[in-house]
């Protein structure tokens, strides 16, 4: 019996020990098979599908970085759009974050203090061959915590043939931009019942996004709810006549009296169906996403009427010039709560330059975007995907960027103005979409509600 | 020598080793759920317990007292999702329960074969998950002509609704979708209590001519009462907790409509990052469950014998 008890014990303590030490320790293992070098290092990358071929550049890119840097190995995981963001906060608060992962820089991730700064790291050659200006979108406040790999762009997007049948002239609107007062000029002619009963709206949105709000107040000259000096800015007649602006539109049927209940698919389905001549949220990979799916049409996998897309800029108030919302996107490097050093901090950013390269330019090939680097734009030059009108409009576009202030805020208020924009700005424009509040009732509101959550 | 040790009086085990001896085992099997529920469910607890009442940090939280619970008092949202959720459970726990019986009473008279059809059917939605019969749903309040409830109003002449997205109607929906989808377990358990009644009680009251209002009020419900409670008590829970049709279907909108305590801890926790909020957000919540589930009993259950 005592024998018994004692084997038990044993095997109890042998699981044991089991289970506890296999935390982690499978990649350490794999380390040791490879060679127990003592300068072997793994390196954790978290990214999404960034374009349709993203995650066949994640390994040749990998491939080639193995073969320079054999004693690194490099674990990716790729998440979906849906999932990504919630499974990453849960690990940066858990402080295990990956040490890198693809966003774009975020004031509430350097207040954790895992966020890696790169100032150190950076040589003055990856420095210089960075374009003008795009370097900084990596930055909060003049630290480096992000290596850009494009240069995201949001605009509208129109369809051709029903612009062209209303006779809009949409090459015009790209080259020189358009007025609100000219835009609703455009949607009186782009508004008609279509021959099953339904409607055609000149512009479509979805109520539960901000974007729409904020490229509109964007070219109504504020930058954002606050401004780079951390002043309020929805607090005045600006934002009165913008909130107007979109009630007018909602008042004239210009825009959907359901928009408050749409959701982003069902804005791109409507738009699919003929039911929307613009839609308010488009980025430049659009064209080829547009593109591919008519060639499922042509192939006979997918139904529906083949489309022509065409980039539209936002447009803006007569008295105010025109915006282009634009960002970076790329990968932040993170340091654990246990940290693990210097050498993998070191390690961790030849990864990352890995992944922001030339080769990694083909990411804004693929999505029809900005590069970043002068060797991507060497190495990419004439291999555009896109249809030429649209990348001159996305050109033309970038002449006019508004950069996201939140790079230039203090943390504080940065974070002030997220939950701003989460507790009172989507909610009052639910509001407006739904008829249930006035700009000026909203107009109001964003004054008390800013003194209590901003302070200001 | 060896006479004396085979003479030797048997040693008489201390009572440690007599206990270990005859429960050794017993223990040794509930180790493993106690590790787990000290592990994943106790050390959470506490560790979220003095979370709230911190700002917390990864790397450096700092000790606040109660300024979370006193931010949370000040926060309008807070006090309309406390709002919204307790008419989401006065909304829908007791007519599902309504809707449940009777279901079950229906039932109960078939044959055996159709019982177990409908039992089958009606467990389905539980076996489903939350996420595919919130899609269903989304396609059935899509607020244009196209959406299947509206199609359905459009053949009595009503003009199409914007289920969720308005003020008065989105909240209104998301029962609407609960009293139509939740009956599976509760039905399953209604009907093995139904099966458990004596038929001596009814032929009693078949002798004494009984309608069948009488026997329904004097032998079925107050022979149920012990299975209502339990659905009761579970279906105040779970309400309380709603958040998944929250998530995916209004995102707490329009304009707060649908916003439940679960989904506002959600909010605080994983867009804005204040775990310290989030956990004293945790804790009112499970504090009004607790009370609330303390009431039940002592007002429910006071007739019911096990």
């Amino acid at each position: 019996m005592k024998k018994s008890w004692l084997v038990l014990m044993l095997a109890l303590i042998l699981v044991i020990i089991t289970a506890c030490g296999n935390s982690g320790s499978s990649k350490g293992n794999s380390e040791g098979e490879k060679g127990s070098d003592a300068k072997q290092d793994t390196v954790v990358v978290w990214t999404y599908p960034v374009h349709g071929k993203y995650e066949d550049d994640l390994k040749q890119l990998l491939a080639d970085f193995k073969q320079k840097h054999p004693n690194i190995n490099v674990e990716t995981e790729v998440l979906s759009w849906a999932e990504g963001p919630e499974k990453f906060t849960l690990a940066l608060n858990a402080g295990n974050p990956p040490d890198l992962y693809f966003h774009s820089v975020d004031g509430s991730y350097v207040d954790t203090g895992l966020v890696l700064p790169l100032d150190k790291y950076l040589t003055p050659e990856i420095k210089d061959d960075y374009l003008p200006g795009t370097l900084e979108l990596g930055q909060i406040k003049g630290t480096q915590y992000g290596l850009p790999l494009y240069q995201f762009q949001w605009a509208w997007g129109g369809n051709k043939r029903i612009l062209e049948e209303a006779g809009i002239d949409w090459q015009k609107i790209q080259k020189e931009g358009w007025t609100w007062s000219e835009f609703e000029a455009a949607a009186s002619k782009l508004m008609k019942k279509l021959p099953d009963g339904s409607t055609q709206y000149p512009l479509v949105t979805d109520g539960t996004s901000l974007d729409f709000i904020e490229m509109l107040t964007r070219n109504n000259n504020m930058p954002d709810v606050l401004n780079e000096a951390g002043e309020f800015q929805w607090n005045d007649g600006r934002i009165l006549d913008t909130l107007t602006f979109i009630q007018d539109l909602l008042k004239k049927g210009y825009m959907p009296a359901e928009t408050a209940a749409l959701a982003p698919a069902k804005r791109t389905e409507m738009f699919y169906a003929g039911q929307a001549a613009i839609i308010s949220k488009a980025i430049p990979y659009y064209d080829v996403m547009i593109q591919n799916r008519n060639k499922d049409i042509d192939s006979g996998t997918v139904q529906g009427e083949k489309i022509d897309f065409v980039l539209l800029p936002v447009p803006h108030n007569d008295n105010a010039p025109a915006q282009t919302t634009m960002g970076g996107e790329g990968y932040v490097a993170f340091k654990q709560k246990k940290d693990k050093g210097e050498e993998h901090a070191k390690n961790t950013f030849l990864v990352m330059e890995a992944l922001s390269g030339a080769q990694a330019g083909n990411s804004a090939n693929e999505l029809v975007l900005p590069f970043v680097r002068k060797s991507q734009a060497d190495l990419f030059a004439g291999k555009g995907l896109g249809n030429k009108v649209n990348i001159e409009a996305a050109e033309t576009m970038a002449k006019n960027i508004s950069k996201p202030v939140v790079l230039n805020l203090d943390i504080n208020d940065a974070a002030k103005m997220k939950q701003f924009k989460e507790q009172v700005v989507k909610p009052n424009m639910q509001a407006l979409y739904s008829g249930e509040k006035t700009p000026q009732e909203i107009a109001d509101d964003f004054i008390q509600k800013g003194k209590q959550i901003l302070g200001k | 020598m060896q006479t004396q040790t085979m003479t030797a009086p048997p040693r008489t085990p201390s009572p440690f080793k007599r206990f270990w001896r005859e429960y050794g085992w017993a223990y040794l099997f509930i180790l493993a759920p106690v590790l787990l529920f000290l592990s994943f469910t106790l050390y959470p607890v506490v560790t979220a317990f003095l979370m709230s009442f911190q700002k917390y940090n990864i790397m450096n939280s700092t000790w606040i007292g109660l300024d979370n619970y006193k931010r949370m008092l000040h926060d309008d949202v807070f006090w309309k999702s406390i709002r919204n959720t307790v008419i989401f459970t006065i909304g829908t726990v007791p007519i599902n329960i309504i809707i449940t019986f009777g279901l079950s009473f229906f039932i109960y008279q078939m044959k055996n074969s159709w019982q177990t059809f409908f039992k089958a059917t009606l467990y389905l939605p539980t076996v489903a998950s939350g996420v595919t019969i919130s899609i269903v749903w989304l396609a059935i309040f899509d607020p244009t002509d196209s959406g299947l409830l509206n199609r359905l109003l459009e053949l009595f002449g009503i003009d199409p609704l914007i289920w969720l997205g308005k003020s008065n109607s989105a909240l209104l929906s998301l029962m609407l979708m609960n009293w139509l989808g939740s009956h599976g377990a509760g039905i399953i358990l209604y009907l093995a209590a139904m099966g458990g009644i004596p038929k001596s009680l009814y032929e009693a009251a078949d002798i004494d001519h009984a309608s069948m209002w009488t026997k329904f009020r004097r032998i079925t419900w107050p022979l149920m009462k012990p299975t209502t409670l339990y659905l009761l008590v579970t279906g105040v829970i779970t309400s309380f907790q709603v958040f998944i049709s929250v998530y995916l279907m209004t995102q707490g909108g329009p304009n707060f409509a649908t916003t439940t305590i679960a989904y506002l801890i959600y909010e605080t926790a994983f867009k804005f990052y204040d775990f310290g909020l989030a956990s004293a957000q945790s804790f009112v919540l499970a504090s009004l469950i607790i009370i609330v589930s303390i009431i039940q009993f002592k007002y429910f259950s006071s007739d019911i014998e096990y």
